[in-house]
């Protein structure tokens, strides 16, 4: 110990300082660093990987729906309305009740236009028609379970001219629109909540 | 002379003070410090070094799994399930806000008196809560008209029902008005004493809810069966003759 000179042991000391200055404290930091971005990647992992695993749910939970009900899904709600389908529809229907279809007619393109923040683009049709009351019933009825919605959002009986019930009714058939939607901010705070 | 006294065995006493002995007080302090250091600190260094090592290894891995579970997200398995979702949830607000007519008419029906006939009627729908329905009435007196009023608001089903423009009819004359609205034209030919008044109810949708599954609806009244006729599901409107008292009359 003696032989080791005083200006030896400062020396010493101030290399060990200078190795903990130089290399370790930067090094500790890196490590800290790192050590907190491989949690948030292990975070970030786990996530997707529960987002992968509930797509695998939910892919084998439409792959459980049958065939028949998704077209009958694909059929109640579709990507678009031909207008002329729907009338043939419709006359289609006259003509199984055994009902004359004095006028049918489409509502314009303005009234077709998605309304806002809705996700349904409406098609309006427009009927008129002379039949018995229990015709009325049958018809409505026969609209009730068609295979896609057939709204009646109005619905005129008034006295006919040889005795029949003179019927005129507003109808609505709905498409998906396919649009991205803007959602709102307060939407998507809830949805963050 | 005396004897020396350095020839005495017996030994004698110094004649100076004890002498005091040096200590060495050796510093070991700083030599310990700097040897600890000195060594400690290069072993640090590896140990950090290795550690570190370790510590990327670590992070690559991370990195791998987390683009391993990207690279397993299929985007057209997504939008598969995001379309039949968001068709499901459109179908689902549809049919719930889906009213059944039929149901409505069958209320009414049931809720309309015997001596009651609806000269017309019509349906709108207001908003996906609610239906109004309005129509004009034509009973054979007074007192029809007064129990009509009884029953409509006696029934459960009908959100709301308001009557107006009650008039009494002499030979296709409006004779009397109970106020000043709008009364139609009285059709020729009512019976003299015929009361003609307006109606107008309010469904609430969902009590006139369309049922897929062929659930009833519940057509119950407070009205009593004998004076409210059930409701006439194969009535048949012929010219020039009424064959119901709730159908519709040309």
């Amino acid at each position: 110990m003696s032989k080791i000179s005083f200006l030896t042991q400062i020396f010493m000391i101030v290399i060990a300082v200078v190795i903990v200055i130089i290399y370790i404290k930067p090094t500790f930091e890196k490590i800290r660093e790192t050590q907190e971005t491989t949690a948030v990647y292990i975070t970030e992992s786990n996530k997707v990987s529960d987002v992968n695993l509930l797509l695998k749910n939910k892919i084998a939970i439409v792959n459980g729906v049958s065939s028949s009900d998704t077209e009958a899904l694909n059929r109640y709600m579709p990507d678009t309305v031909d207008d002329v389908l729907v009338m043939k529809d419709i006359l289609a229907i006259f003509t199984a009740l055994k009902l004359p279809l004095s006028s049918i007619s489409a509502g314009s393109a303005a009234g077709a236009a998605a309304l806002p923040g809705v996700r349904l683009v409406p098609h309006t049709f427009s009927i008129t028609s002379q039949m018995t009351y229990s015709d009325v019933k049958r018809l409505l009825h026969a609209l009730e379970v068609n295979d896609y919605l057939l709204q009646i959002d109005s619905l005129n009986m008034t006295p006919g001219t040889t005795g029949l019930v003179g019927v005129s009714m507003s109808l609505t058939a709905f498409a998906r629109t396919t649009a991205p939607v803007a959602v709102s901010n307060e939407e998507s705070n809830s949805e963050n909540q | 002379m005396p004897p020396s006294p350095s020839g005495s065995f017996i030994p004698k006493r110094s004649t100076g003070s004890r002498p005091h002995g040096v200590r060495r007080y050796n510093f070991f302090i700083l030599p310990i410090i700097s040897y600890t250091l000195f060594i400690a600190a290069p072993l640090a260094s590896a140990a950090l070094f290795i550690y570190q090592i370790k510590v990327d290894s670590q992070f690559k891995t991370a990195v791998a799994g987390l683009e391993e579970q990207i690279d397993g997200f299929k985007t057209l398995d997504s939008d598969r399930v995001i379309e039949f979702d968001d068709r499901l949830q459109l179908t689902k607000q549809l049919v719930s806000s889906h009213v059944s007519l039929i149901s409505l008419l069958t209320i009414l029906e049931n809720a309309t008196a015997e001596t009651v006939q609806f000269k017309n009627l019509s349906v709108t729908r207001k908003d996906d809560k609610s239906v109004l329905v309005k129509g004009a009435l034509v009973t054979s007196a007074l007192d029809g008209a007064l129990f009509q009023r009884v029953t409509y608001t006696a029934a459960t089903l009908i959100t709301e029902s308001k009557l107006s423009g009650i008039a009494l009819m002499t030979g296709g004359v409006s004779e009397v008005k109970t106020d000043t609205t709008t009364v139609p034209a009285a059709p020729a030919g009512l019976a003299k004493g015929s009361v003609t008044l307006n109606a107008e109810f309010t469904f609430s949708a969902d009590k006139i809810l369309y049922a897929p599954l062929g659930v009833p609806t519940d057509t119950t009244t407070s009205v009593s069966s004998e004076t409210i006729i059930p409701a006439p599901t194969e009535t048949v409107v012929t010219p020039g003759t009424v064959t119901s008292p709730n159908a519709i009359t040309p």
